[in-house]
């Protein structure tokens, strides 16, 4: 049996929360949502929690909206993670996110949940997709920033 | 006689979510640095219980929602607006206290009104793209392109649409 964790992050996927809010057999589901209003009936479900990250370390699969922060922590924790962008917010910066995880193959990305019938073949597949490590370029500008603030150093970038 | 040192100020602008994920991991990293720490840090979003220890917090309204109709959209944008004009005054005062400030936005919309004042104030603006740019322009780097000392950028593939901008690496 695996250990899915479904998350939307701090704004509402009505979309991803019913998709797998279905009978799921052979897998454990935990869905987070956005607020309590909307938590899913067939699974454990729990609104938006700070320490979303030991929810991370107990999921086998992680099926996410596509959020950089929550992209970017699972990426560093090379955690399997599958991604469905949120397309129904009003600025659609999630397609930009999930187009170059899908072509770096650093996640298993779902454009469009219909194409898979139920939450098991979902599942299965992104189990069975090949995930790429993601290797962090790390910020080179924290201390160049403190020293342009104090001394009005210029920026040692390119 | 010794000198004193000047009084610096580094305000933070960012929103929640991923904003507020940079934020936390750039302050981080501030404090790792063997650099001297700003002697003042104001953190200005739209949610005070994203504050940062150690830092003093000013709230500002979002100038987007997420969802909603373009009606919706439009009132939020006229809301915030008026809101936010009204705390000129306490960030001209507070930018103005300092020897030495600077603003590094994070990504929000409401951060170019800061900014702007900021400039004005005759301080440092500096903009790091937000990490969920690859490879289009957010709204506010449009303008923050234009408004900024310093525009920073987390992905190399921004860097033909953004002509001006430095690769930092990823917070």
């Amino acid at each position: 049996m695996s250990r899915v964790l479904i998350t939307v992050g701090t704004t509402p996927f009505a979309r991803l929360v019913e998709f797998f809010d279905r009978d799921c057999p052979g897998h454990e589901l935990t869905i987070q949502t956005a607020d309590p209003e909307t938590l899913a009936q067939r699974h454990r479900s729990f609104a938006f929690v700070p320490d979303i990250a030991k929810w991370y370390d107990w999921a086998d699969l992680v099926v996410t909206h596509a959020g950089a922060g929550t992209v970017f922590s699972l990426l560093e924790s090379r955690k399997r993670m599958t991604v469905v962008p949120n397309l129904d917010r009003t600025d659609t910066h999630q397609a930009d996110l999930a187009a170059w995880l899908r072509e770096e193959h650093y996640a298993f990305v779902v454009p469009v949940l219909s194409s898979f019938q139920s939450p098991s073949e979902l599942i299965e597949a992104a189990l069975q997709f090949e995930q790429q490590p993601y290797e962090k370029r790390l910020f080179i500008a924290a201390g160049p920033l403190l020293r342009l603030l104090h001394f009005s150093e210029p920026l040692p970038l390119d | 006689m010794p000198s004193t040192p000047p009084r610096s100020l580094l305000v933070l602008c960012y929103g929640e979510g991923g904003h507020h994920a940079q934020a936390k991991r750039l302050m981080a990293l501030f404090r790792e640095s063997s650099e001297r720490m700003p002697d003042r840090i104001l953190c200005i979003t739209d949610n005070v219980d994203l504050g940062m220890p150690h830092a003093e917090d000013i709230a500002m309204l979002p100038l987007r929602i997420k969802h909603g109709t373009v009606a919706l959209r439009f009132l939020a944008l006229a809301r915030g607006l008026a809101s936010n004009v009204r705390v000129i005054p306490s960030l001209v005062r507070i930018f103005r206290s300092a020897d030495r400030a600077m603003l590094v936005s994070l990504g929000p919309a409401f951060a170019v009104l800061p900014a702007l004042v900021m400039r004005l104030c005759g301080g440092t603006v500096v903009h790091i793209e937000t990490w969920s740019r690859i490879s289009t322009r957010s709204a506010t780097g449009r303008v923050m392109s234009v408004v900024a000392d310093e525009f920073l950028i987390q992905s190399e593939t921004l860097k033909p649409i953004y002509p001006r901008a430095h690769f930092v690496g990823r917070l």
